[in-house]
């Protein structure tokens, strides 16, 4: 396959993929950051 | 014997259904049961039933035709469909969620007539009124297409198909309510997965192997395997690849799909089943696409691209499997079907018949009319898909569009925009459905064939910034945006 239809299937899928992946680690660090909260008080 | 193997897959799937019926029925006491699970889905089934919902038999006819049709051009929608199903969990989900369960809303009427204080019950009205005459034409389409399965593959005659198709998806979403549909959808949408990620590598393998797939589309047409299709980096070109992104654009605001985040259990489920959604979502639109591709090389030249999906289940795959292909078919008709009938049942008894006529029925007597609803909405789009009724047909051309346009816009200026009003709400909800319908019967040939869900989202969104622009938004309602804001907290 050409490169530009390789190109376009990767951006294609990545962009959805990249933002959710993405979201989740943002709110894993942070429930993360709320647990080290609660343990501090 | 062929024939019976197929039989007793379909009577098996049909079969569970009906045990889904049951077992979703202990539910369905009340509105709240009947029209959102009471509220207590998790994550897994949400991301599946979604996503289900959100794709007809199109993704399996229609999406393999088009990878069969225009191979690589259709890389386009799967970048629509995958980042309209991201954005929508990512950034609508959560604050849609939050919104729905201060105001214990059980429909989208409910949510904006809430939102935006409204008292005159025009959002309830004006929703009822799209969604029926969308719904019923998207019904009864989905009833025809049941009917051509069951007589293709088994023979039974298209109006038998029909009425075996509604009477199956009638009974389970009566008795067993929204928590049938959802679990069903997801049995639905996980037998549609395996489907499509079984298909692209048998095909590829009968082909003989990738390269040789990529060589022989070639031969067949350089042009299979242009991002830009036959068209070129033309104008034509181009305006076919936003309309088949703008696809996505219905995930963001569709009251079919907005129901399944109002039925989450919580906001967690929400987070977590994102990510099984894109993932789904990415399995049904690259394996549906590649598909299409691998059945150009071994079936090339056929008269309708859209057969191809039937044609390699048969080629290629033994009877049992055929009967899960048929399976997967119908699949993909029920759990559409099943989300639009309880859809628009939820409108007309929520938001007519109990808040906006004042009925004081109990709630065990308006869930018993609802079920009764949503038999004679089915019985409707039976009468319209056995009478083959040509003008309500030119309907399902826009119905997705039609609906995806009136209240996407509006969903998002309202959960997003302190601005925006009642009154520029209620005004692009009418400017985005009437630009869809006027789209695509006057203008629509003459401009590249642009897929109407451009003119009617981009309508809907300036007429309801405009119009709120010149009217003051509600106080409390601005406040509370804030409010919603702070408890949902930021995406990244």
């Amino acid at each position: 396959m050409p490169l530009d239809a390789w190109l376009l299937l990767i951006v294609s899928v990545g962009l959805g993929l990249g933002l959710e992946v993405a979201f989740m680690r943002a709110r894993r660090r942070d429930a993360r950051a709320q647990g080290a909260r609660r343990e501090a008080r | 014997m062929t024939s019976a193997t197929i039989l007793g897959v379909v009577i098996g799937y049909l079969l569970i259904l009906l045990a889904i019926g049951f077992w979703g029925g202990r539910e369905s006491g009340d509105l709240k049961g009947y029209y959102v699970a009471g509220k207590k889905l998790p994550a897994w089934v949400i991301a599946f039933s979604s996503n289900a919902t959100g794709e007809s038999a199109w993704l399996l006819l229609g999406l393999t035709g088009m990878g069969y049709a225009i191979g690589v051009h259709a890389f386009w929608i799967i970048m629509g469909e995958v980042l309209g199903v991201a954005c929508a969990w990512i950034w609508v989900a959560r604050p849609f969620k939050e919104y729905t369960d201060r105001y214990d809303a059980i429909t989208v009427p409910d949510y904006l007539t809430e939102r935006f204080r409204d008292t005159s019950h025009a959002f309830r009205w004006l929703s009822a009124i799209i969604i029926l005459s969308m719904v019923m034409a998207y019904t009864a389409a989905q009833l025809t297409a049941s009917g051509k399965a069951f007589d293709s593959f088994l023979g039974t005659g298209y109006t038998q198909g029909v009425w075996i198709g509604l009477g199956i998806v009638l009974f389970y979403t009566t008795v067993g309510g929204f928590k049938a549909v959802a679990y069903s959808d997801f049995l639905q949408g996980v037998l549609m997965l395996g489907c499509l990620l079984t298909l692209p590598v048998v095909g590829i393998a009968n082909a003989g192997g990738w390269g040789e797939m990529i060589a022989n589309l070639r031969a067949q047409d350089p042009a299979l395997l242009e991002p830009m299709g036959a068209y070129g980096l033309t104008l034509a070109g181009v305006i076919s690849a936003a309309g088949s992104v703008a696809i996505g654009l219905a995930f963001l605001g569709s009251p079919q799909l907005l129901t399944r985040f109002m039925a989450a259990r919580d906001q967690k489920q929400i987070v977590d089943g994102g990510f099984w959604a894109v993932l789904c979502v990415i399995g049904f639109d690259v394996g549906a696409v590649l598909g299409g591709m691998a059945g150009r090389t071994l079936f090339p030249g056929l008269a309708d691209p859209e057969t191809i999906l039937p044609q390699m289940s048969a080629a290629f795959f033994p009877a049992f499997f055929t009967g899960i292909f048929l399976v997967v078919v119908l699949a993909a008709i029920m759990s559409t079907v099943d989300s639009l009938l309880i859809l628009a049942s939820s409108v007309v008894v929520r938001d007519v018949v109990q808040k906006s006529l004042g009925s004081t029925a109990s709630e065990r007597t308006l869930s018993m009319m609802g079920k009764g609803v949503t038999v004679v909405i089915g019985a409707v789009g039976l009468v319209v898909a056995l009478l083959e009724v040509r003008v309500i047909f030119d309907f399902v051309l826009f119905a997705w569009s039609g609906i995806a346009c009136a209240f996407t816009p509006v969903v998002l200026c309202s959960l997003f925009w302190k601005g925006t009003t009642r009154e520029g709400a209620i005004a692009g909800m009418i400017g985005g459905f009437a630009t869809t319908v006027i789209w695509v019967r006057v203008f629509k040939a003459d401009f590249y064939d642009l897929y109407e869900m451009i003119p009617g989202f981009f309508a809907g969104l300036v007429i309801c910034i405009a119009v709120s622009l010149v009217t003051k938004p509600d106080d409390e309602a601005v406040a509370e945006l804030e409010s919603v804001r702070e408890s949902v907290g930021p995406v990244f």
